[in-house]
């Protein structure tokens, strides 16, 4: 059996006595969407900063394409091939959109401060290189004409999209979006999901925090649902929407819909 | 800046600069507006582009003098490098390694300090810059205490040509700030200069991305604290002697605000800061009393800081960003006046 994009072994982390993960244990095949979903407060977002290295778990461990990563900081994974959004976005506000996705190529690209101090041949190139890969990214998620706006003027939904197209630019092996769909309206999210497709067929596992169960269901493969920082359930989107607990814990008497 | 030193050595028309400005501003204002720009630039590639505030630049600039001063000065006078010490590139040499120390130090101490953020990061940066000012006054056998160091040589090229008088020194120090300015044009302008931008847009953002943020922070540190040196040890030269008294808080407060004053996140905008604080200064103090009868240095001080304040409550973003941006309100309501309305893109 080959190895996982991603898997998880008794992942726990306490913040003082809070338990925000309780021994999550799953794994991210190559090449799928999976979804993670539960109530708030569940542990989701937890999870992504523990996957990414943001802060240390207190027991389990992390292995991405077979190795071992808790020794890993966050650029190091980023560099490993493990690339995020951010619920809130944290674009990079002072800069230009195509300067946010330009950024994301800093890990595939070299000059160091005596290169850029001397602006050698050799650096203005890459330099080019690095507007023109940040181009491709920007127009794949469909706001190349607004390359030189200031990140921060953009309406809330295209700053979700440059925020993926930042993390794209790291060319990722796993992208973990965390709530991609909060705050975008019908036809944003149409654009969202199609968009999710088009990275996987290029070849990106996608792991992503959604709260939009119709959204979830119709994207994802594999469904993974945490409640209490606890794994409730996993399985087939339509084979999670059948599942008692599920609905017990995640939508107390309603169906899901 | 360097056409005024142009001006100075032609004299057109028999006139000198210094005459046309009535006196305030005089080759030694230039050079150490020159001089200090090469700080405020260093200065801000660390507070405006990576976000990384500091109150105790001055310690920085102060150990770039202090190791021109005391290389060239105390090796001559101990006869420890005969031969060495004497010869003209030794000072350059010193100032060279003024550099190196600085940003050496500045890397070292950063690894603590830069895990800091904001006003705890300012009150860490504060505590250094008293640290180092309360050992440029107590550590009498290298620094010769409040006296200072006398007797720093002037700078040499080849044995032949001595930097010396100022009208001669005032162009060493402008190549050199204008190097400076361009080496931080590079900077900012690249892959480097885009992670520091970053860093200070949202930190952890961009260690997720995949930066580096520690040791950017470090470097950037280490290469404003070289600027400092390189300004410190050409301030130590100008001077041919060095006392305390110029690396204190308050002049690391006075080198933020003119980082301020010009636009932070401007590399163009130093020069104009720094000048802007000498010229205001310099007005003030030859012409105030004019004005206000029995006005004396108190008064300067409310003066000049009243001017600051209201420049930056009018141009929040410094002078450089402010003068652009009222050219361009400028000319959209000139464009909104004419009939030209194909150019209405903001």
């Amino acid at each position: 059996m080959p190895e996982p994009t991603l898997r998880v072994e008794e992942l726990r982390k306490e913040f003082g006595g809070l338990v925000a993960l309780d021994d999550a244990t799953f794994a991210v095949e190559e090449g799928r969407i999976q979804a993670i979903i539960g109530p708030n407060g569940a542990g989701k977002t937890t999870l992504f900063n523990l996957i990414s290295g943001i802060y240390p778990a207190t027991a389990g461990r992390v292995y991405f394409k077979g190795r071992c990563i808790d020794d890993l900081s966050p650029h190091m994974r980023a560099a490993a091939g493990i690339a995020r959004t951010f619920q809130n976005v944290l674009l990079f506000e002072n800069m230009s959109v195509i300067e946010n996705v330009m950024l994301g190529r800093h890990i595939r690209t070299r000059a160091g401060f005596l290169q850029s101090a001397f602006s050698l041949p050799s650096t203005r190139r890459e330099e080019e290189e690095i507007f023109l890969r940040a181009i491709q990214y920007l127009n794949l998620v469909g706001l190349g004409q607004f390359a030189e706006r200031p990140a921060g003027s953009l309406p809330f939904g295209q700053k979700r999209l440059v925020a993926i197209a930042r993390a794209l630019a790291t060319e990722p092996e796993l992208l973990l979006l965390d709530e991609p769909g909060a705050g975008l309206n019908v036809l944003e999210k149409q654009g969202l999901m199609e968009l999710v497709q088009r990275v996987r067929e290029l070849g990106t596992t996608v792991l992503l925090v959604e709260h939009d169960m119709s959204f979830v269901m119709r994207l994802a493969e594999w469904v993974l649902v945490l409640d209490h920082g606890q794994k409730i359930a996993e399985g087939p989107p339509a084979q999670v929407q059948r599942d008692q607990q599920v609905i017990k814990a995640y939508l107390g008497d309603e169906s899901i819909g | 800046m360097a056409a005024l030193g142009w001006l100075e050595m032609a004299q057109p028309f028999g006139l000198r600069f210094r005459d046309l400005t009535a006196g305030l501003i005089t080759f030694d204002t230039l050079i150490r507006i020159g001089i200090l720009t090469i700080v405020v630039v260093g200065l801000n590639l660390l507070m405006g582009y990576a976000g990384q505030i500091s109150l105790g630049h001055a310690a920085f600039y102060g150990m770039g003098a202090y190791i021109s001063a005391i290389m060239t000065t105390l090796a001559y006078r101990h006869n420890l490098l005969p031969g060495i010490a004497t010869s003209w590139w030794w000072p350059w040499l010193a100032m060279i390694a003024g550099m190196g120390a600085t940003g050496g130090f500045a890397y070292g101490i950063g690894r603590p300090i830069l895990r800091l953020r904001g006003n705890y990061l300012a009150m860490a940066t504060l505590g250094l810059g008293i640290v180092m000012f309360t050992l440029f006054r107590e550590l009498d056998f290298l620094t010769g205490g409040n006296d200072g160091i006398p007797g720093i040589p002037r700078l040499q090229v080849g044995g032949l040509l001595t930097l010396w008088p100022m009208e001669r020194y005032y162009y060493l120090v402008w190549v050199m700030a204008i190097i400076s300015i361009a080496v931080a044009l590079n900077v900012v302008n690249s892959r480097v200069g885009r992670a520091l931008r970053a860093i200070h847009g949202s930190e952890l953002a961009a260690n997720v991305s995949g930066v580096d943020t520690t040791r950017y922070k470090l470097q950037v540190l280490a290469l404003s604290a070289a600027f400092a040196s390189l300004a410190g040890s050409l301030y130590a030269h100008f001077q041919a002697l060095i006392a305390p008294t110029p690396f204190s808080f308050q002049a690391s407060v006075e080198l933020v605000v003119m980082a301020a004053v010009g636009g932070l996140a401007s590399i163009w905008g130093a020069p104009f800061g720094v000048s802007l604080a000498f010229v205001v200064r310099e007005v003030l103090r030859a012409r105030l009393h004019a004005l206000l009868h029995g006005a004396g240095g108190e008064h300067e001080a409310i003066a000049y800081g009243l001017i600051l304040v209201l420049i930056m409550m009018f141009m929040p973003q410094g002078l450089t960003a402010g003068a652009i941006g009222y050219l361009r309100q400028a000319r959209l309501r000139r464009d909104r006046r004419s009939p030209r309305w194909g150019r209405m893109s903001g």
